[in-house]
């Protein structure tokens, strides 16, 4: 299974890079870890004519913490969440999803960002960065070769499955996460078929009482994850009915298969954060 | 049961580590795929993306057309054609591309060839075909019994074969106490070794000859089959199998693609190279398993299988393959189903149906698999009727080891074992009472803690067929007897050559050790060629776990003749009697050990000095090829007993086995390493059967998984680590006592898990008979279950929960 | 297409080769510059055979264009005969029978000696878990798996004196 055929450029400059693909006659891409494009391109599922490397940008790859809020360049590797190489800001919670992404291989080269632009339903990031309320930074380049900025929350990034509000010539450059204070919980469950694999089925669950935060989010859905806010009485009810009735009035859409899964999922991921 | 060394430290028994490790430790395998030839151009195929369909037109890329082929170019070469002799077998003509009609997803329609494999597919990407689709023939049961339309027309309907044993059974249903019937599924398999198939080929004018490596099991066998396809005499032919990345029975068959490549590179006068990549593997090549069961079994009131009553369908796929045919699954059910058990009546039809999916190939244990998985369910069924462990029923039905050999009810003679102690050795492994215990207390209708089950399997595997019981399908292949050609070196090495091929089995230490046991050569000295076919003696290759009964014994033999010839000049050259001489630390030794000769001492006499050789020494020298057959040839019987202990987590479905144990018996073992090796390898296939592996196909005959991440493969966390425990009963009729083990190990598990699912899920009353035994079936029957239950104490007046 | 210009450094020797954009850093290996030992097992990243290090993380090079790893340390099987915990490795490897065929065994080393590097510690669960990405037909992983303990086991006792 060989790729088709493409130009490749690798440019050091956000704004060269935004400048390529505005410009590019064809159809062009932003490769980042290449952990989603690789196989994509391989099956000859994807067949651009240009693929822009974003993987010399440093700002890309950059991180800083100020003001209790942590930003993380989109470059970022799951490795470096796993190993902490990145200052760890939620006790815990994101070196353990990190570490549960795939194998080890893939998440030495793949990345936070990538993972969020690629939008797989199923994909770790895209849950755990609304249950987080993350800010994602994103820019484009304007007629006067300017960058623009723009900020979303992640809860409004994602679309629908593989669909997202990054505009085709725009780049996803940072992830905002808010530190957390000392009495912040969290659980993270997810169904597998085997360890690795896409889950068939996530709950992230969030609860911060002095902030008066609690959070529930199921991803793996066959579109965007859905975010229950204020959802105190299911986090101290762990009542199954409830979870599934909730989840159905915000729009899950699933068989009785994947339902029992969604709610076992929430169920024991509230256990996780409570306990 | 013979004495057990685990500890033997040289030749028979010695658990050696392998000489074959050294270049795969440091990536210096050479597969196929690492070969390359001056001027070699690669190959990409296009494929049907339709099941089903007349070819209306084939349009090559303007400007490309010398570097694409289709079958009109291919002019001269005949179709793949697998026949048997068994009655009413139809068969299917395979044509190497598509002619006129495709019958399956991946059927290749053109080939296309360029300097990289990445360029041949920019091409196969702009090959246009269209076709004239026609309903597609998917499900086995309606393909026979009302067929959407024919695989093969003139056949007039969709049946390979009916095979059949018929027996009276009203003897048997007027005494039975105890009468079970069901319907069992196992589903569609990919054998999915790491390394799919690959050929590179190459006219040789000096040699006039065709020079192929493949990635193959059986190269003698791709030999004739490429000579019957091309019109070449099989002299013209070489076929070298060199490092393989497993086979498990993927790699036994002619392909198309060995047709076609063998075509290209005689046209271009060109080597030309071609590499399956995963998808291929997964969707276009041969598929396994696929078996349906409606099968009554009878008990008697004293706890003992009385007989058996089966109808099973076995989906064959389009075309029947070579050399194994269409038939040979199917009718394998027939023969083998009633297992190691005694029964007194018997009748069983199998179906070998034509459907629009890629042919089937037998995988790792055959029919086996399916068989046990079908009857092993049967009879944990018929002992909880029955109110007795499932074990219990076993024991009283196994043919004992005091009636060995037995000659059983389809005619299978069992050469030696004693079944009942694998049985009772497993049981006590796996501790049954603790976990009884454990059920007691764990297993409750309202809990949400996982429920517990225990379940076991009891199988037999028969290994290295002979001619006598294998002459009768009429397949293009016949095992014969099998031989060796040793040569020692001048400076005192063995070279072995064999026609069966090693593609991690080990067979380079393991025949090392026969030579040792025989010879008393160094290990390290002795040197296994094999899958050459130009370098080795004819072989009907590797499958069926034949190697070491049938290689070895040839090697054994080949090694006792070479013994004779070498005492005979020592004693010589030592002037004593050769009956006074024996092999010891390398050398021929008299008696009291005073006197002695090397080996290598002796050779060089042979090779340079044979001015010094006896006047009457054999001229054949230190060259021998020797042939050999067991003393019976009806094949070796190992068996084994699989326990296993899990638990069901009812709320997502998943099943985690917690203990599992085997009791298996392979006769003498050559290698207690390698024999480990392959069970353990084996319980992880029988695992993705049991739980994981299925190729669903659509209802137009579409494959439903593409790649790796659809097609569920057991890792490092769905295997653990068995008990394994050997009994050693020797064969009576092998040069060692040794049988045939590589594929008990597939056996086994699925019926043994599903039976421990079944146990832990028989408090709602849930029974799985449909494999793989996925979250989703669990969960679907359990709701079921579940809501019945509810209604049920409704009805009785219960307080809801 | 336009070619590229690449230039890296395999196995400690500094290359410049010109290349397709699309060519696979394995295909890049194995065919340009002969270094068979890497196997492709599925060309989309789920199988682990052709595992290899870029700048001293395993990585999968099927699914790695070559042409991003431009400037970069790229190590493969071949270049580890004396690394130290690799002829450790090797050794427990053939000892405990963890391989078979061989096809998935380059690989599986790859991952095996980054498991001993990075978490010493980690007990029989957490190695089957870091080789999910590690497919083996042959063996049922029970070798591979004693072998990695063993080496896990030795070197902490040598860390313990």
């Amino acid at each position: 299974m060989k790729s088709a055929a493409f130009e490749f450029t690798a440019p050091e400059l956000l704004l060269n890079a935004l400048e390529l693909q505005s410009q590019s006659p064809s159809y062009s891409k932003f490769l980042g870890g290449g952990q989603s494009m690789g196989p994509m391109l391989n099956l000859r599922l994807a067949q651009p004519d240009q693929l822009v490397s974003l993987q010399r940008i440093g700002e890309l790859k950059t991180h800083h913490l100020k003001e209790s809020k942590l930003t993380l360049g989109a470059l970022t590797t799951h490795a470096q969440i796993e190993d902490q190489v990145i200052p760890d800001v939620t006790h815990g919670f994101m070196p353990y999803v990190a570490a549960n992404i795939a194998y080890r291989a893939i998440r030495n080269q793949g990345t936070l960002g990538g993972s969020l632009c690629h939008a797989d339903p199923a994909a770790d990031w895209v849950s755990t960065m609304m249950v987080l309320d993350a800010r994602l930074e994103m820019c484009h380049v304007d007629e006067n070769s300017r960058i623009e900025r723009r900020q979303l929350a992640a809860c409004d990034f994602m679309l629908g499955a593989f669909t997202t509000q990054l505009q085709e010539h725009e780049i996803l450059t940072s992830i905002t996460i808010p530190v957390f204070p000392a009495d912040a919980k969290w659980g993270y469950y997810k169904i597998c078929q085997k360890p690795g694999e896409f889950a068939r089925s996530i709950a992230a669950v969030l609860s911060i009482e002095s902030q008066s935060i609690h959070r529930i989010v199921l991803g793996a859905t066959t579109s965007t994850p859905i975010l229950i806010n204020e959802a105190k009485p299911l986090l101290s009810s762990m009542d199954k009915a409830r979870i599934q009735a909730t989840l159905i009035e915000m729009g899950l859409e699933a068989d009785e298969f994947e339902l029992q899964n969604h709610v076992t999922a929430v169920i024991r991921a509230i256990k996780m954060a409570m306990q | 049961m013979s004495t057990l060394n685990l500890n033997k430290p040289t030749g028979v028994g010695a658990s050696l580590q392998r000489k074959e490790d050294k270049r795969f430790l440091t990536g210096r395998g050479e597969y196929v795929g690492n070969i390359h030839l001056p001027g070699m151009l690669e190959v990409a195929f296009v494929r049907s993306s339709v099941a089903h369909a007349h070819l209306r037109s084939i349009v090559k890329p303007a400007g490309l057309e010398s570097q694409v082929f289709t079958m009109q170019d291919l002019k001269g070469v005949k179709p793949i054609l697998a026949q048997t002799q068994l009655e009413g077998f139809k068969s299917s003509s395979q044509w190497p591309l598509a002619k006129d009609k495709v019958r399956q997803v991946g059927e290749m329609v053109a080939m296309c060839v360029a300097p990289t494999r990445a360029q041949a597919e920019d091409i196969a990407q702009q090959v246009m075909v269209e076709y004239d689709e026609l309903p597609s023939v998917v499900d086995m049961i309606t393909a026979r019994t009302s067929p959407p339309s024919l695989v093969h027309e003139h056949w007039g309907d969709n049946l390979f074969l009916t095979s059949k044993k018929t027996g009276d059974l009203s003897y048997i249903q007027s005494i039975a106490k105890h009468k079970i019937t069901k319907q069992l599924k196992t589903a569609r398999q990919v054998m999915s070794p790491m390394e799919g198939r690959g050929v590179v080929c190459q006219w040789n004018d000096r040699l006039e000859q065709l020079l192929m490596y493949s990635a193959a099991q059986m190269p003698h066998i791709n030999r004739a089959g490429l000579s019957e396809c091309l019109g070449l005499d099989q002299a013209s032919i070489r076929v070298v199998a060199p490092d393989v990345g497993g086979g498990f029975g993927y790699k036994g068959i002619l392909l198309p693609e060995e047709i076609c490549l063998a075509w290209l590179s005689i046209h271009l006068g060109k080597p030309v190279k071609w590499i399956e990549d995963r998808r291929e593997q997964l969707t276009a090549n041969a598929n396994c398993r696929e078996h349906a069961y409606d099968i009554t079994i009878y008990g008697d009131d004293q706890g003992r299988l009385l007989g058996i009553e089966c109808e099973a369908t076995v989906d064959s796929g389009a075309y029947s393959s070579y050399p194994f045919s269409a038939c040979l699954e199917a009718a394998q059910v027939v023969s083998i189903l009633p297992g190691p058990y005694k029964m007194q009546g018997y009748d069983c039809t199998a179906w070998s149906v034509a459907t629009n999916k890629p042919p089937i190939l037998p995988y790792r244990g055959v029919a086996r698999t399916d068989v046990c998985f079908a009857l092993e369910v049967m009879m944990d069924a018929m002992a909880k009727e029955m109110n007795i462990e499932p074990y219990q029923l076993r024991l009283n039905s196994l043919i004992s080891q005091e009636e060995m050999p037995y000659d059983n009810i389809t005619g299978k003679h069992f050469d030696s074992g004693n079944y009942h102690l694998a049985v009772e050795k497993a049981v006590e492994a796996l501790d049954i009472k603790k976990w009884r215990l454990l059920q007691q207390r764990q297993n409750k209708i309202d809990s949400d803690e996982p429920l517990i089950g225990v379940g076991l399997a009891v199988y037999c595997e028969q290994a290295a067929h002979g001619t006598s019981v294998y002459h009768g399908w009429g397949i293009p292949m016949v095992p014969g007897h099998e031989q060796c050609h040793a040569r020692m070196t001048p400076d005192g090495s063995l070279e072995l050559r064999i026609g069966a091929h090693s593609h991690g089995q080990g067979l380079e230490t393991t025949l090392a050790q026969v030579a040792q046991e025989v010879l008393g050569i160094d290990p390290d000295r002795v040197r296994v060629l094999h899958g050459d076919t130009a370098m080795t003696p004819y072989s009907t290759g590797t499958w069926g776990s034949r190697c070491m009964v049938m290689s070895g014994g040839a090697v054994a033999q080949a090694c006792q003749v070479l013994l004779e010839r070498i005492t005979k000049i020592a004693g010589h050259l030592l002037n004593i009697d050769p009956k006074e001489l024996h092999i010891k630390n390398q050398c021929i030794q008299s008696s009291d050990g005073q006197q002695s000769l090397t080996l290598a001492e002796l050779c060089h006499v042979w090779y340079r000095q044979p001015q010094r050789l006896p006047p009457d020494v054999d001229p054949a020298g230190l060259e021998v090829t020797a042939g050999y057959k067991p003393k019976v040839d009806t094949g070796t019987f190992s068996y084994a007993c699989h326990a296993v202990a899990l638990s069901v987590d009812t709320s997502t479905g998943a099943v985690s086995i917690l203990d599992y144990v085997i009791a298996e018996d392979a006769g003498v073992m050559v290698n207690p390493m390698i024999v480990e090796g392959q069970i353990i390898g084996g319980l992880a296939q029988g695992i993705g059967t049991a739980l994981y592996e299925e190729m669903n196909y659509d209802e137009q005959g579409q494959p439903q998984a593409s790649t790796l991440a659809d097609y569920c493969l057991p890792g490092a966390t769905e295997v653990p680590t068995p008990t394994i425990i050997h009994l050693e009963t020797p064969s009576p009729y092998t040069s060692f006592g040794q049988k045939g083990i590589g594929e008990g190990g597939a056996i086994g598990p699925p019926a043994a898990i599903a039976n421990a699912v079944n146990d832990a899920l028989s408090l709602w009353g849930v029974e799985m008979t449909e494999l793989p035994i996925t979250p989703r079936k669990i969960l679907s029957s359990l709701s079921k279950a579940k809501a019945s239950h509810i209604s049920r104490e409704i009805h009785a007046g219960a307080t809801t929960p | 297409m336009q070619p590229i210009v690449l230039n890296l450094e395999v196995n400690g020797q500094s290359v410049e080769r010109i290349v397709q954009a699309r060519t696979s850093l394995a295909d890049f290996l194995r065919e340009d510059l002969r270094l068979s030992g890497t196997n492709l097992g599925c060309e989309h990243g789920v199988c682990g055979a052709c595992t290899l290090e870029i700048d001293g993380a395993p990585s999968r090079s099927c699914i790695t264009l070559a042409v991003t790893c431009d400037s970069k340390k790229v190590r493969t099987i071949e270049d580890f005969q004396n690394d130290e915990v690799m002829t450790e490795l090797r050794q427990a490897f053939s000892k405990e029978h963890a391989l078979q065929c061989g096809y998935c065994t380059t690989g599986m080393l790859m991952t095996a000696r980054d498991i001993v590097l990075r978490i010493p510690f980690a007990d029989e669960a957490r190695v089957r878990k870091e080789l999910a990405g590690n497919l083996c037909r042959c063996t049922g992983y029970a070798g591979i798996v004693k072998a990695i303990m063993g080496v896990l086991k030795s070197r902490a006792e040598l860390t313990s004196q």
